[in-house]
Order: structure tokens, then sequence, then C-alpha cells
């Protein structure tokens, strides 16, 4: 788990060919943990929102 | 002239109206100010003082016939995100083209324009708006007029700076997650965003096109409401702009709050950890609001942290969507703090992306519900005074804005002053309001500035060069 960060970070930088130095790539990987567990809190937030189909009704 | 400079744009339009001062005085005065200070400073990036004292003049034939209105006359300055007819628009980047919008005015500035305003500068911004200072690009570092060594926030720095030092009355800015209010708080004036679509950002250069807002910086929250009632109202060109034509904001305000419900979510502002000076500061501010005849109610901001998750994530994605093939052309031109910020976007999943807007849709529900029950909610701009900008740490910044939570449901919120820290900084009181009900939040803005001097207090730059 501690080298997901760093390979997550890389891989996406790498794949949008943005050239970043050891030091970015190394800021980004810090605060990637944080990043990522608030970006899954986004799916605790009750929607309700109509986005899922309902069933069509006469 | 007394100190005309340093006063509101409302009492600035009295004294041209009265004639005693004239419009060509005042914009001498402001840029004699901007000479001694603007180096200091780090304001502006470029001055008109040419075309200024041409629109001054012209405001003066106008005022002279008994004409114009309550803008005439009165010298601004504009974020230099937005374009000017009569100089280059940079966003402070050296990746811009630098033929943006060329020869074309933002409709924000166009209105204040037509209203007779005499636009004086284009102000230092954050690179494209992000990030914080980079002083290795060529561009100025703005610095807090209440103490040099410190930030003014972003990103709309020069145009907040500007005010507080008195280098012109008001002016332009945009908020994308809390670049009006920011500044604003930090550097002791008040700064509106509106509703997300109440002010065309036609002419703008775009940050993130689903939550960028065009709004007024001024000494006052009526200077605020003036501003805005010139920039407001559909244009014809912004899909996004709201189809209701302007009000006269200003006119409506007559400092009365009885009986008006004002929410404060303790939890949240306990977690804040506000230094005991900032803390007392807020708790005098929520006193003066009762002692106006405003009703104080607990209220819980709904999904606080999901919804600044939403802002932060949702800018991001939007940013690199904008930036992406320059990024890749031009990773070195662009200013360190702006390219990792929006290179961070990368991180946030096109999957997480579209949970960022069902998140919106909810929280504009729930907070439109909650709405129902209070007429607008206070709490600090900030949990910090400004920082000093050796050692600046942006992600200590990002934590402790409050701001980016009204961004991602599209509600108003201003930020006004609310008096000084024992280190004799500037820190902002924010009051936010439903969508489309900026009356209401200037309103107690403007209550708790009849009952205050917070806003009226000028920073002291003798030492820096002013005269």
């Amino acid at each position: 788990m501690s080298l997901a960060p760093e390979i997550v970070v890389r891989a996406l930088m790498q794949l949008a060919g943005l050239p970043l130095s050891e030091a970015e790539v190394a800021e980004l990987v810090a605060s990637y943990p944080e990043h990522r567990a608030r970006l899954d809190e986004l799916w605790t937030v009750p929607l309700d929102d109509g986005d899922e189909r309902k069933p069509l009704t006469p | 002239m007394s100190a005309v400079h340093l006063s509101t744009i409302e009492d600035a339009a009295r004294a041209l109206r009265a004639g005693r001062v004239t419009s060509v005085a005042l914009t001498e005065a402001m840029f004699a100010r901007a000479h001694d200070l603007d180096g200091v400073l780090g304001t502006s990036i470029v001055r008109m003082e040419a075309q200024a004292l041409a629109a001054a003049e012209r405001a003066d034939r106008v005022l002279a016939d008994g004409a114009g209105g309550p803008l005439t006359g009165i010298p601004l300055g504009v974020k230099d995100l937005l374009a000017t007819a009569d100089a280059p628009t940079t966003a402070q980047s050296l990746v811009l083209d630098q033929g943006f919008a060329a020869g074309g005015e933002a409709t924000a500035v166009r209105r204040l324009r037509a209203a007779g305003a005499v636009i004086t500068a284009k102000n230092t911004t954050m690179e494209h708006a992000i990030g914080c200072p980079d002083p290795t690009k060529p561009f100025p570092t703005p610095r807090n007029p209440w103490n040099l060594a410190h930030w003014t926030g972003g990103s709309s720095s020069g145009t907040a700076n500007g005010v507080a030092a008195g280098l012109f009355l008001g002016g332009v800015g945009t908020d994308t997650g809390g670049s009006i209010r920011l500044p604003a708080a930090w550097c002791g004036v008040t700064g509106l965003k509106p509703t997300f679509g109440r002010v065309p950002v036609t002419g703008c250069v775009p940050l993130a096109p689903s939550y960028d807002t065009v709004g007024p910086i001024a000494r006052s929250a009526r200077g605020c409401a003036l501003l805005l009632g010139v920039m407001a109202g559909p244009d014809g060109h912004d899909v996004h702009a709201v189809d209701l034509p302007p009000q006269n904001w200003a006119a409506a305000l007559d400092g009365d709050v009885t009986g008006l419900r004002l929410g404060v979510d303790t939890e949240l502002i306990g977690a804040l950890g506000l230094a005991a000076d900032h803390a007392r500061l807020f708790d005098a501010a929520l006193a003066d609001l009762a002692g106006a005849g405003a009703e104080l109610v607990d209220a819980r901001l709904p999904h606080p942290r999901p919804l600044r998750t939403a802002t932060e994530a949702g800018v991001g994605a939007e940013a690199l969507a904008h930036h992406r093939n320059a990024l890749r052309r031009r990773w070195d031109d662009y200013g360190a703090p702006a390219r990792i910020a929006i290179a961070s976007g990368l991180l946030t999943t096109g999957a997480d992306h579209v949970q960022v807007e069902r998140v919106r849709r909810a929280g504009r529900r729930a907070v439109a519900e909650l709405f129902t029950r209070v007429d607008a909610v206070l709490l600090p701009t900030c949990g910090m005074p400004a920082p000093t900008l050796e050692g600046l740490n942006w992600a200590a910044v990002v934590r402790a804005m409050q701001t980016a939570y009204f961004n991602a449901v599209g509600v108003p919120a201003i930020s006004v002053p609310m008096g000084l820290t024992d280190d004799g900084l500037p820190v902002g009181l924010q009051i936010a309001g439903r969508a489309l009900d900026e009356a209401t939040v200037l309103r107690v803005a403007d209550a708790y500035q009849r009952c205050t001097g917070h806003h009226l207090r000028v920073p002291d730059l003798t030492a820096a060069g002013s005269r």
C-alpha cells in the first residue's frame, strides 16, 4: 500500500506527458492518500438526485 | 482633497457630485499614491494612466452637467484576468495567448466604463487564478498592506490590496474557490462572490467554468452593491449567465436586519481551531449583529467536507481540461505553484468527477432547504490571518479557507472586515445567503458595517513610502 501513491502519481503524470520534477512528484505523492480519501468520502453523501433511472409509470 | 482616496465609493461619489473634488484630481491623487506604493505592494501589472485621466475628464464633464450615476468618475482597478481594450491581459502568466481578447472588453469592464467608472489598472493575481505567488516569474508579488512580510491571499490579490491601500476605490475580481473573499478578508476590505452566473464571465480568462464567478471588491458592502448593480445581468454571450436583470441593491440597504435569522454552525466553527484573538473577533461580530436586531440560530451546513472537496477536486479537473495541452508543451513556462495545482487534477478520475457533480446537485438541494430556515449563515472567511510570504504553506491555507463550500453550491457570499488580530492583521466575517439573494447578504453586511468601523480602517503605509 505504501508504494501505491507513488505508482499512481507517476503513472498518471507520465500518461499525460507532464514532466514533473522529482520534488513535484514527491509533493503529489505525499498529498495523494488524503486526496483519495476525500474523493472516496463523496460516495457517502446521500444523493436522491434523480440520476438513478426510475421505472416509468403510466 | 482630504482623504477621499481612502474613503468609500459612496462617499467619493458624494464628494464628486458636490464638487468638493473632481474625478481628475481624485484619479491623479490615486496615481500619485500608486507611484509611491505599487512597487512595494505589487498591486498592478499595468496602469493605464493616460486613458484613465481622459476618462476622468469625460466624467467631470458629465458631473458638471448634473448627470451621471454613482460610479461616474470613480477610479477602479481590474484583476488581470479580465480583458480591457486599453491594455493586454496576462492572467499573470507567460503561457496565456498574448492576444487574448485583444481589443475587446470583458462584459463587467464594459458595463463599468459605460456607467462612467475610471479604469486605472490591471491588477496582480495568482497565475491563471490558482496557487500562490511564484517569485521566479517576471510578475510582481502582491504584499499585504497591513504587514508587507505577509501575503495578500489570492487570487484577486492586487485588487484587494489596492483598495486597502487607496490606489483605487474599488474593483473587479474573480472567485472560483474563494479568490475574492480570501484577499478581501486578509487585506481588510469587502469582497462579494455573487451567485454563480449573476455577472457574465465573458472576456474573463477561464479557470474552472462551472465555478468561475466575477464580483466586486470595495471598502464597503454598499460599494460592492453599487458595482454589482452595474455588472450583473445576462449579456447574450455567457451561457451560464442567470437570465435576470440587475437590481438596485444599494438603494435597498437601510440597515434593518430586525428579525432576520442568521445561522451559525457552532460545530464547524469549533473545529476550525481559531486562535483566541480571532475567535473573540468572530464572537464580537455575532454580538454586533444580534445587537442590530438579527436572531442568531444554530444551523448545520450540510455536507461541509464533501462540498469543499467537490470544489477543490472539481476545479482541479476543470482547470486541467483547459490547460492540459499547454502544460505538455510549456511546463517550464508555468510557475511551479500553478502547474502543480493544475496537474493535481489528474488525480481525480472520470468517475470521481461525475460524483463531484452529483454531490454538488445534492448539496444545492440541501443548502436550499437550510435557507428555508435561516436567511443567511455566518462564519469566518478563513481560519487564520494572512501568513508570511516566506515559508508560505499553500496546503495549510487551503485547509483554513472556508470559502470553497459556497462555490460548490453557487450561492452568494461576502467577506467583510471584522477587525484586527493582536498582530494587527485583518480577518473577515463571511456572510452567505440563498441563491440569487444577494440582497439579504448585502443587507446583513451593510448593517454590520453601520454598527462597526472595521471596514473604514486604513493601513499605515508611511514607512512603505506613502505621502
